[in-house]
């Protein structure tokens, strides 16, 4: 501070008068007035340019998830035509059905998705036609993949412009926080095009790769849609092993498998045990195994009332056995650690068919999740 | 972190600059104002004192919260991890395990050639991401 004291003495501060700091005291006291005034004005701006910024990357991403689809539908394609079936596909939707009446929603609901989803395949299946199922199950989930994008980038940006156009501060507060979970949850699914690009494992098929385990040395049968099953020998019981089929990305119907196993082939089990990938809670460890009891399975839920109800009408017992992972693990490729999970779950397994099926039994074991990676 | 988000590049660099000096320069002038005062209480000015104290100690904190805000701005390069897939390979009747670089057309429980010990069956059990450095 020596070398500037001098200059500013000659300019008329930090003598008698200290005019500096009387000006910097003025503009110090405008500046409050000015927070004071238009303080969430000014924080509604600033929070608005950020959030701009996560749309703009949003939309970076929807565009390359879009690019990526493009690229492997054309792949296998010679129709030129690919980029507007596309945008086509990526704003489809489905219609919940109404609840008013909730009597046979979940066939209702299971009706209308079976129909969205053949009619994605379709779609696929008639782009690219020189695809075999494999590929076809693939580009399948990374249009998938697009899709969800897509509609993550509409509603950020819905709600932003929506922000902008009030000006409501609370309508941007809660975008901000959201906003981090929606980055993550996006940065996610991005990975996971790359691993279904490749065909590589993710965190989801741990489940499927448990199934896998148990399968090898079995020839497996088709049972349901993308649904295989080999029936094997573990210490004198006989387990049909179910999974969806591999290794493209398919996530199957393990809810029929086990209904046509019980109901058309006649199988008698004393157990199903189904594993699967479950949510950890923040602070618990990637691949922690937990058992328990009931139907291990996500989604919307119409797998689940299906198995339930199968398992209710003949009185068999259900076990579950999960393995931890985070929403982002379960959509990445698989780490290290889900592999040691996945390896506890198998000692778990067969630790609860030793208990629960005598020995000349029969038992279900469902492996639940996509299987894209994974063979049998 | 808003103030420093806006687009076009050139634009931004010269905003950004232009900020990081007027945060440095109420800095300097509250470090003087301090030092200032220190004279001033030193000689018993007490009233002069304080009004440079004032002064100074709201500039350091605004300058300190504006560097704060520009050491945060979005668009700082941060270091991403590298990774790389492997693919464990075991043989199904011996202990034989062997880690290699993913090869495209992997897949987990493919069969993967002859084991190199014992001239058994080998599969491909394990495909995961390793980091390998941060780039
Ligand atoms: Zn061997």
């Amino acid at each position: 501070m020596q070398s500037i004291s001098p200059i500013l003495v000659e300019v008329g501060v930090g003598g008698e008068g200290d005019n500096l700091s009387t000006i910097f005291q003025m503009i110090f006291l405008i500046f409050f007035i000015v927070m004071m005034t238009y303080g969430q004005k000014i924080q509604a701006w600033i929070m608005l340019k950020n959030i701009s910024l996560s749309v703009e990357k949003l939309r970076r991403m929807r565009d390359e998830a879009r690019m990526h689809a493009i690229k492997h539908l054309k792949e296998y394609s010679d129709r030129d035509d690919v980029e507007v079936i596309l945008d086509r596909m990526l704003q489809y939707f489905w219609i919940q059905p109404t609840s008013l009446d909730p009597t046979g929603i979940v066939g209702k609901i299971e009706h209308i998705l079976n129909l969205r989803d053949e009619r994605i395949r379709e779609e696929v299946m008639g782009i690219a036609s020189k695809a075999g199922p494999m590929q076809v199950s693939n580009i399948e989930n990374i249009v998938e993949i697009g899709i969800s994008m897509d509609q993550i980038y509409r509603v950020v940006r819905h709600f932003y412009e929506f922000g902008k156009k009030t000006k409501s501060l609370f309508i941007v507060y809660q975008l901000e926080a959201q906003l981090p979970f929606i980055l993550q949850e996006a940065e996610a699914l991005m990975g996971a095009l790359t691993a279904f690009e490749n065909c590589q494992p993710i965190g989801d098929g741990a489940g499927a790769l448990v199934a896998a385990r148990f399968m090898y040395g079995t020839k497996s049968e088709k049972v349901a849609k993308d649904t295989v099953y080999a029936d094997i020998i573990f210490e004198g019981r006989t387990i049909s092993v179910v999974k969806a089929e591999g290794p493209g990305g398919n996530v199957g119907k393990p809810d029929q498998a086990i209904a046509r196993l019980i109901e058309e082939y006649g199988r008698k089990p004393s157990i199903i045990v189904m594993v699967d990938a479950a949510l950890k809670l923040e602070g618990e460890e990637t691949g922690e195994v937990a058992e328990g009891v009931g139907a291990a399975i996500g989604g919307i839920g119409v797998e689940k009332f299906r198995i339930e109800e199968v398992a209710k009408k003949y009185g068999i017992p259900l076990y579950a056995v999960v393995i931890k992972q985070s929403l982002r693990e379960a959509v990445s490729p698989m780490s290290r650690r889900i592999y040691d999970g996945v390896y506890e779950a198998i000692e778990r397994v067969k630790r609860i068919i030793r208990e629960r099926i005598p020995a000349g039994g029969y038992g279900i074991l469902v492996g639940v999740g996509n299987t894209v990676g994974i063979g049998q | 972190m808003g103030i420093l988000s806006g687009s076009g590049n050139k634009g931004r660099k010269l905003i950004l600059i232009v900020y990081l000096l007027v945060s440095i320069v109420i800095l300097l002038f509250s470090a003087f104002f301090i030092t200032q005062a220190i004279q001033a209480y030193t000689l018993y000015q007490y009233e002069r004192g304080f009004s440079l104290l004032f002064t100074g100690v709201i500039g350091l904190a605004l300058s300190l919260y504006m560097l704060s805000v520009y050491m945060r701005r979005p668009g700082l390069i941060r270091h991403k991890e590298v990774r790389r897939m492997v693919a464990v390979v075991e043989c199904v009747s011996c202990s034989y395990r062997d880690r290699r670089d993913y090869v495209s057309g992997d897949y987990v429980m493919k069969e993967s050639g002859g084991c190199p010990v014992c001239g058994g069956k080998t599969l491909v059990t394990e495909i995961y991401p390793e980091v390998v450095g941060r780039g």
